[in-house]
């Protein structure tokens, strides 16, 4: 069963994993509202200094942006242009319901969902960006709010350690307040099993979308939940509902598999539509290969734009 | 439905070990923990139902299987019902019982029939308890030799045979079912059928039974017949296959299975009586001659120090009148026999023993061996129809008749010796116009010094010589050549050698060797040995010579028995039908020689009377089985006669009261017979002990007649030589055998009724395990590679 988290974070922060992502960088895949220059193209003004390019005026320009060094030359109007990295929110909803406490791995998918959220606070905040935190299951648990600060870390890890996973994870309403808490336009990481009716998952994922954050989803599975390969009789026993199920598993494989996949797709279809990030992680994945392979995605498709 | 092992049937609670494994596995259930319960769900609500009826045929699959290897073990036999359409429907045993005496062999405390009888009882039982139609034949070997009427053969020294009639001792059971009251059915009839099975002194070999169980068999291939030979398996009767090959091919032609069961462990020993006769010489009243006992070893070893008991019964006529059978007590000497030190294995041992019998009568000797493993054979038995005295015939040629006083002073030489001889000499014309029976009342003719005879005399001297009359004939001055060349007919006659003339011996100058040349032959026993005083005492100076061209003929019966010492034949022997002619070419009277007054004159015409006269002395021997007739004349004897049949241990000795019925062809005489005709359609086994039997008569004066009859085994059966069974399956190769010994029979799964399923269970069996492998695959998980879901 489940162990309890310890108040050692480092089980958290696998120095390899950690290593290796460091030499990537995280970009967002849409540019966020505030800030106009830096590697992220923020929706905010004034945040970044690094200057981009000239452009030339035109009606509706704020005139505080006129370079009137160039005016003053050439006695033309132009408009000097910036981009600079924004101060990114990013807000990690890691799922510590009862469902993640399944795993036949080193890691169970909580285990693997928190090393997961701790990595890539450490890599946001490395970039000097902000990160929160909220720990959820069928309710919010804990909230972390976004802070740049390098040992707010362990704000965050501290919030997960705290969340006991229990019950049943119930998406919508969840992701609904969590839209309605975050006015802030921002990155919102869902990590999670995702055990819950899709329909209800997407809704939820739509209404972040809509509040204009920009979405990623790590879907931890396990493998047996993925290949299923269990032989012998076998008494399934709900981690969430008191739901048993005695049975020959390798009778019902085909039917789960095609279920599973069935759901997965739900999902993936889904996140696209929504342009959610989706990525699917088995928790025997090596974390640092997951994350890199996922960042390494994420900058290809922020060059194609 | 029936298991040839019954025992094996409780393996059939294994059927429910799947079923045992599945409800262990449900309590042994692995639990886990499981956050996708949807899908599971969802996915055991799509499936439940054919995985359910997947898993339950796979159950049933593997229930079925583990019955299939049972019923397969166990040997299913299908009644009778199902099988019709594959296998046959009825089963007919055929169990082929010797019951010769060889069986009566005891091996140690069992008698060898007694496990041949067991053998019969198993056979039934197992009949019994097996579904289906079953039927029992027994059949004896005695009942099927008595029932195919074989002809005795000469070489047995039978005198009748058995008629061919009535249907055959065959017993038959109906349906049994698969209960104990069957088998108490079976016993039922077998208790009643035993005292007919009893044991038989005959010697009847299996062929006979074996063809006549070739016409017992159904035609009807329907029926399965198994045949079981039970019996000893003597060599005697089984080393030569060949004509039983045939038999036994034929039954196996008609479809028969073959069992040999063989009742015996190994060979033993045993001694048997091969014969027990009056030894050579005049048999008369009052006169001292010797019985021979022939005994013979039918083992592998040595028996040493065997003590034979031999006693004389001698019956006066005087004690015969006016008593029953039961009170006639005979006079009984125990006569002295050497012991015998030892005889070797195949080997026989004569024994000579003088009888003295001082009246005339029908005396009876008796020989009897110490027990052993077969005590048929150890008894024999001989009637001595002793006359008061023989009558012999002497014609001379001579009207002086110097030839018939020299031949008579030797029978007849006085008072005070008696030869049991009685002489009668007559003229040449007594022969003209004698009548048959006349002549044959005589034990030996004599014609000497007979110039000739009528051609009616010839013809009755060679009829009688024919029917086993002996003729001595001495030549003499007065012999005609042209008449006995005429008699020798070129061979084909009474007298067996042409003349040619009659020759003069001439003396040598120096005599070293006698005139008369002898070969080993009983006639001249008195001149055995070199340098014999009596040979060189005899002379001839005169003889008749033959033809230069003539030899003795083997085939035709000619020897010569003594030659003169220029090689002309002198004493020559024919054998004429059953008789036998002695022919010396010179004469009585000394006239041409001087051995009339040589003593060994005497002996050796006491000899010559002996050896041409035993013919008419000794019966031939009966053997059991053989029907004694006596024909009775109708003037002199009263219609009723008894039989006494022989003492059958403490019992009285059995009469029988039996009328004379007149014989169609012979007025006058009226003939009665014990043990020819069948009753009932059995078998008439008066006759089928060894022993003395006895036909009373009454002649109608009220005198009482008595005539007795020795019955004897054949001594041959006592032989208990086992034929191995590698000679007997290679004697028999092209047929095929199942051997077993008694206490093995165990009627296998061969010998089932019904239709043994092993072999279409092993089909159906390995079609459900294939089908089970299927469906084992089916029903389980398996890897495609290292792919994954995802």
């Amino acid at each position: 069963m489940h162990s309890p988290v310890t108040p050692d974070s480092k089980p958290f922060l696998h120095p390899e994993a950690i290593k290796r992502i460091a030499r990537l960088e995280l970009r967002a895949r849409h540019i966020v509202e505030g800030f106009l220059s830096g590697m992220h193209r923020s929706p905010y003004f004034g945040q970044s200094v690094e200057f981009l390019q000239h452009r030339e005026y035109a009606v509706g320009d704020d005139l505080r942006h006129v370079d009137w060094k160039v005016w003053a030359k050439h006695d033309r109007l132009t408009v000097k242009q910036y981009e600079e990295d924004t101060n990114l929110r990013c807000t990690l909803l890691v799922d510590v319901s009862g469902s993640m406490q399944y795993g036949n791995g080193p890691l169970n998918k909580y285990e693997y969902a928190c090393t997961v959220a701790t990595s890539l606070a450490y890599l946001v905040l490395k970039q000097q960006d902000a990160v929160g935190c909220v720990a959820f299951d069928e309710a919010i648990r804990t909230t972390i709010p976004a802070r740049s600060k390098r040992n707010h870390l362990f704000s965050v890890i501290e919030g997960l350690r705290l969340s006991e996973p229990r019950e049943k994870t119930e998406l919508n309403t969840l992701l609904r307040s969590i839209a309605e808490n975050h006015a802030h336009r921002g990155m919102m990481i869902l990590i999670s099993d995702l055990l819950a009716d899709p329909e209800e998952t997407l809704k939820g994922l739509q209404q972040l979308r809509r509040r204009g954050h920009d979405v990623l989803v790590f879907h931890i599975l396990d493998d047996d939940e993925l290949d299923f390969p269990f032989s012998g009789p076998i008494r399934f026993e709900g981690l969430e509902l008191p739901q048993h199920l005695n049975c020959n598993p390798r009778a019902l494989r085909d039917g789960y598999l095609q279920a599973m996949q069935e759901h997965l797709a739900l999902l993936r279809r889904g996140c696209a539509d929504a342009f959610v990030d989706y990525a699917l992680l088995r928790t025997t994945d090596p974390l640092d290969a997951a994350l890199a392979a996922y960042l390494n995605n994420r900058l290809g498709m922020h060059h194609r734009n | 439905m029936q298991l040839l092992h019954p025992s094996l049937a409780w393996a059939f609670l294994l059927i429910a070990v799947p079923l045992l494994i599945h409800l262990i596995n449900l309590m042994r259930h692995r639990r886990v923990k499981w956050a996708a319960m949807d899908f599971l769900l969802a996915s055991y609500r799509r499936h439940s139902n054919w995985v359910r009826f997947k898993q339950v045929i796979l159950l049933l699959l593997r229930m079925a299987a583990i019955a299939l290897i049972v019923a397969m073990l166990a040997q299913f036999i299908s009644p009778d019902q199902w099988s019709s359409l594959l296998g046959t429907s009825q089963t007919h045993h055929f169990v082929l019982l010797d019951d010769s005496y060889s069986m009566s062999e005891r091996d140690g405390t069992a008698r060898v029939y007694d496990r041949a009888l067991r053998v019969l009882q198993s056979v039934g039982h197992h009949a019994a308890n097996q579904e289906g139609n079953h039927r029992l034949t027994v059949l004896t070997t005695s009942e099927a030799a008595s029932q195919e009427g074989i002809q005795w053969s000469a070489e047995r020294k039978s005198t009748g045979s058995q008629s061919v009639s009535g249907d055959s001792q065959v017993a038959s059971i109906n349906t049994f079912e698969t209960d104990i009251s069957g088998t108490e059915t079976f016993d039922l009839w077998f208790e009643d059928l035993r005292p007919r099975l009893a044991i038989t002194q005959l010697s009847t070999g299996p062929r006979a039974a074996l063809e006549v169980l070739r016409e017992l068999l159904p035609s009807d291939s329907s029926e399965k017949s198994i045949v079981y030979v039970v019996s000893d398996f003597r060599a005697r009767e089984w080393n030569r296959p060949d004509p039983l090959r045939n038999a036994l091919e034929s039954l196996q032609q008609a479809g028969a299975e073959i069992f040999f069961v063989t009742c015996v462990e190994q060979q033993r020993t045993n001694l048997a009586i091969k014969d027990l006769s009056v030894h050579r010489g005049t048999i008369a009243a009052g006169v001292p001659f010797h019985a021979a006992i022939e005994v013979t070893n039918h083992g592998d070893r040595d028996v040493s120090n065997v003590k034979l008991l031999v006693q004389s019964k001698y019956y006066s006529y005087e004690r015969e009148q006016g008593l029953t059978p039961e009170e006639l007590s005979p006079e009984i000497n125990q006569l002295t026999v050497e012991p015998i030190d030892s005889i070797g294995p195949g080997q026989s041992v004569v024994r000579t023993v003088e009888v003295f019998f001082p009246k005339p009568g029908k005396h009876v000797l008796e020989a009897r061996l110490p027990e052993d493993c077969v005590a048929t054979d150890n008894h024999r038995y001989c009637v001595v129809n002793l006359p008061d005295d023989v009558p012999v015939l002497i014609i001379d040629g001579d009207p002086q008749k110097q030839a018939a006083a020299f031949v008579s002073a030797v029978f007849e030489p006085g008072t005070h010796a008696r030869t049991g001889i009685r002489r009668e000499i007559q003229d040449v014309s007594f022969l003209r116009a004698i009548d048959p029976k006349t002549l044959e009342t005589y034990h030996a003719i004599y014609l000497l010094n007979v110039p000739r005879l009528d051609i009616s005399a010839v013809d009755a001297l060679e009829n009688y010589v024919r029917q086993g009359g002996g003729l001595a004939v001495f030549l003499g001055p007065l012999a005609q050549l042209d008449f006995y060349n005429q008699l020798h007919d070129q061979g084909r006659g009474l007298f067996p050698l042409p003349l040619a003339q009659d020759d003069l011996l001439l003396p040598e100058l120096n005599q070293s060797s006698p005139d008369v040349i002898v070969g080993s032959h009983p006639l001249f026993r008195i001149f055995s040995g070199k340098q014999n005083p009596f040979l060189n005492g005899v002379s001839v100076e005169h003889f008749l010579r033959t033809t230069d061209d003539w030899h003795p003929n083997p085939q035709s019966g000619t020897r010569v028995l003594a030659t003169l010492r220029n090689g002309h034949p002198l004493c020559v022997e024919r054998r004429l039908g059953a008789g036998i002619v002695v022919t010396f070419l010179t004469s009585v009277t000394p006239e041409w020689n001087n051995w009339a007054r040589n003593p060994s004159f005497v002996v050796v015409l006491l000899d010559l009377q002996a050896y041409i006269g035993s013919k008419r002395s000794f019966p031939l021997t009966r053997l059991v089985g053989t029907p004694i007739e006596v024909e009775i004349g109708a003037a002199e004897h009263q219609v009723d006669l008894s039989f006494v049949l022989p003492k059958k241990e403490i019992v009285a000795r059995p009469t029988l009261q039996v009328q004379a019925t007149p014989v169609p062809e012979q007025a006058g005489v009226l003939r009665a017979a014990l043990g020819s005709n069948r009753s009932l359609g059995n078998r008439n086994r008066m006759t089928e002990s060894s022993g003395i039997y006895e036909c009373w008569k009454t002649t109608l004066a009220g005198d009482v007649e008595v005539s007795r009859y020795a019955l004897n085994v054949d001594p041959g059966e006592g032989d208990l030589q086992l034929v191995t069974a590698q000679a007997l399956a290679s004697g028999l190769d092209s047929v095929k055998i199942q051997q077993r010994r008694w206490d093995q029979f165990d009627v296998g799964s061969a010998k089932q009724a019904g239709f043994n399923w092993s072999g279409p269970l092993m089909g159906i069996l390995i079609l459900v395990l294939l089908a089970e492998q299927m469906m084992a695959y089916v029903t389980s998980y398996h890897v495609a590679g290292r792919g994954r879901a995802t």
